[in-house]
């Protein structure tokens, strides 16, 4: 393998393959890096699609509906900046050969997502995110973009405040090895999967970047929004998209009311079906009246996940759902160009704090920060002319005895059992609706699992592929981001979007 | 109840459950070395494709039962139980599977119709696992291939279609011997085998001489011969 690149992209989700796209200029080298499959991000699943304004009058729309959905807590430059460039994004996706839905005349087919007060939505079909992906990777191929599949990200390379490169775990052969690069940029996915046993997330989606990015010092911010998304499936907590309810899809309880206007933000949405829930009632997709054509038209996919995982047939059946996990708001502190306080050092998508989502996302808002600012931070390191070298660095052999370790210790209790207990305090007390109390307790119990995972290594010592030090690896991750997201949660007593303080 | 996976057996309480989550249970609770692959749970990322008796199928979409025997995909490179290696990007490379040149036609629904199943491939290398071609000859192009090709010769956005048609005539579209495993096994439902007949229609039509299958046994007496 080779270890010398100009840019390697941590995470190849829409943010990390557009930055490695633009940064891949002339016979600059770019390597993509993914723990698991290239092609198998979160990004993937996003449904709903890509928000986008054309003009100057309905820009400024665009701009206030993401001001506010944010509850004010943002960078208004950052966000103006972003839905400026937002019908740029579409037609740069669209002409790297992204199949959007169009209408009989050839314009662009849109929906209108919770919290817009327009149609703004590109999709396609309700495979979005799966199309995009797929289409990026094959333009990835195309401009010879390296692939590092199964390269877990463990440190950073750091001299003078000046990025150098990373070290990784290579999961296929267990071995510790470091690459080097002029330009890093973290594309490495949110956290909301620390809520393991309630979240719409893929097992991937640990916030592993974010966790590296605190441990190398860098600051996260805004880590106490947590977005929970209004219609998971009950049981398998499989994502209900937005467009549902875009297409006129309702809420009902169990006397069969609706209790929301369901184009309401998602946290407004999901808190009142939390109240439902919490009152006794189960909330249930209606979609009986939308009619079979309409729905397998526009949302194929959403009738075939609740077939499949649920045997209901949404044209003729309710289908229950509960909020879950979703997306997180906070992580890596960047400015509106992508940047860290780590020279040539950036972070995109969902692990950065751009400020533009606050304290609740607008639906179709995050592929849209994928594009644009994955665009900006390839565009930057495109253009830094440094040469790569290589350096001396103590943090190989820092990890390297950090895996010998985990290795050679014997376990003392079972690590998935911390995992399991790590996602019930979540649910429990970092939830939807949080108290000082509860939020205490929380921050108490992590640092007890802490101690736990500590003492504690894996039971499969196998070294050769071996990705149960992977999930070991991410359980020390998604511990130190729980904690740092109960105890932000914790400093902010108001009620704000998606973080509801009670009083209980 | 009692089930087989890479030739381990194990005894399992009986659970409605998703052959992905019977996995997580034998890794939780009974075998931590289990070794397997998984994403999003929910049949996009392409990442828990296993062979279920003998067929190819996404453990997350799968439903457990007694008796299951649950092997790792076939034709790839085994690296651990039930993991295989990532698709080889080269083959993508050679057979020009992206947009060459855009074209400035207008598109429009019908247009989208005609590419929108063959974009939804997630490339779990399902059907390579289950083709017999691939199987006897490791330079087969792989038939996700085929698909991700005839994707972009039917999308209306692509200028250059036809420079496509050389890259898989050798080793390509006239060694298929059309059994359609491919169709049966693909999670998306794409029309593997009919891609992979339409390509060898429009190959023609480009002027490519049309090969018919007359002969699967080659000089040694078995495998398929590439050059009948």
């Amino acid at each position: 393998m080779n270890s010398i690149f100009d840019t390697i992209v941590i995470g190849s989700g829409i943010a990390g393959l557009t930055a490695g796209l633009t940064a891949k200029v002339g016979d600059k080298k770019v390597a993509i890096i993914s723990k698991n499959k290239a092609t198998s991000s979160q990004s993937t699943q996003a449904q709903g699609g890509i928000n986008a304004s054309r003009d100057t009058a309905s820009t400024e729309t665009f701009i206030n509906d993401t001001i506010k959905s944010s509850h004010n807590i943002c960078d208004n430059k950052a966000i103006s900046f972003m839905c400026e460039k937002s019908y740029s994004a579409i037609t740069w996706l669209n002409d790297i050969g992204v199949p959007f839905s169009k209408l009989q005349d050839g314009s662009f087919a849109t929906r209108r997502l919770g919290g817009s007060k327009s149609s703004r939505t590109y999709y396609s079909s309700d495979w979005t995110g799966l199309k995009i992906v797929q289409t990026m990777f094959d333009n990835c191929i195309k401009a010879d973009i390296e692939f590092l599949e199964f390269y877990y990200l463990l440190d950073l390379i750091v001299i003078n405040d000046t990025i150098k490169g990373a070290i990784f775990l290579d999961i296929t052969t267990s071995k510790v090895v470091k690459i080097y690069a002029s330009n890093v940029v973290f594309a490495s996915g949110g956290y909301a999967g620390i809520y393991a046993n309630n979240t719409t997330n893929s097992v991937d989606t640990t916030g592993d970047g974010v966790a590296v990015a605190l441990k190398n010092g860098l600051k996260l911010t805004n880590m106490e929004f947590v977005q929970f998304h209004p219609t998971s499936m009950v049981g398998s907590h499989i994502l209900i998209s937005e467009s549902a309810r875009a297409s006129g899809g309702y809420l009902v309880n169990s006397h069969n009311k609706r209790f929301v206007d369901e184009l309401k933000p998602r946290d407004e949405v999901s808190k009142a079906i939390y109240e439902q829930i919490e009152k006794g009632q189960n909330v249930y997709l209606d979609m009986r009246h939308i009619g079979y054509e309409t729905i397998n038209e526009s949302m194929p996919q959403e009738r075939e996940l609740a077939l499949k995982f649920a045997n209901i047939k949404i044209e003729s059946e309710l289908l229950q759902i509960e909020p879950s996990a979703h997306y997180s708001m906070g992580g890596i502190s960047v400015n509106a160009q992508g940047k860290t306080t780590i020279k040539n050092l950036y972070a995109i998508g969902e692990c950065s704090d751009t400020k533009i989502h606050g304290a609740n996302r607008l639906g179709g808002n995050s592929l849209l920060e994928c594009v644009v600012f994955g665009i900006v931070v390839g565009k930057l390191c495109a253009t830094n002319e440094q040469k790569t070298e290589e350096v001396k660095s103590d943090k190989l052999s820092y990890n390297k005895s950090m895996i010998d370790d985990i290795f050679s210790k014997n376990p003392t209790t079972n690590f998935y059992d911390i995992k399991n207990k790590l996602s019930k305090i979540l649910n429990k007390y970092v939830g939807i609706v949080r108290d000082e109390k509860g939020l205490e307790v929380a921050i108490r119990k992590i640092n007890q699992l802490q101690k736990d995972y500590d003492q504690t290594t894996i039971e499969d010592k196998h070294r050769g592929f071996n990705n149960t030090i992977v999930k070991f690896l991410e359980l020390g991750n998604s511990l130190l981001i729980a904690n740092e997201l109960a105890t932000s949660a914790l400093k902010r007593k108001e009620t704000v979007g998606s973080h509801i303080r009670s009083n209980r | 109840m009692n089930i087989k996976i890479a030739n381990k057996r194990y005894n399992i309480p009986t659970k409605h459950t998703t052959l992905l989550g019977t996995f997580d249970y034998i890794k939780q609770n009974i075998n931590q070395s289990l070794t397997y692959n998984s994403g999003c749970k929910s049949g996009v990322c392409g990442c828990c494709a296993v062979v279920v008796n003998g067929v190819e199928s996404l453990a997350c979409s799968s439903f457990v039962k007694d008796g299951d025997n649950i092997e790792p995909l076939k034709n790839k490179k085994l690296l651990r139980d039930l993991v295989v290696e990532p698709i080889q990007k080269d083959m993508l490379k050679t057979t020009k599977s992206y947009l060459i040149e855009k074209s400035d036609e207008n598109i429009t629904t019908e247009d989208e119709k005609a590419i929108d199943i063959l974009s939804n491939c997630i490339l779990c290398s399902s059907c390579q696992s289950s083709c017999p071609v691939y199987a006897t000859n490791p330079n087969f192009i792989a038939p996700y291939i085929y698909v991700r090709v005839l994707r972009y010769i039917n999308d209306k956005k692509e200028k250059n279609k036809s420079s496509r048609y050389e890259t898989i005539q050798k080793d390509g579209i006239y060694d298929c011997t059309l059994c359609g495993n491919c169709d049966i096994v693909c999670p998306e439902n794409i029309p593997i085998k009919d891609s992979i007949n339409i390509l060898r229609n429009k190959s023609v039509q480009a002027g490519y001489e049309a090969k018919f299958v007359n002969s699967f046994i080659n000089e040694d007496g078995f495998g398929f011969n590439p050059n009948f």
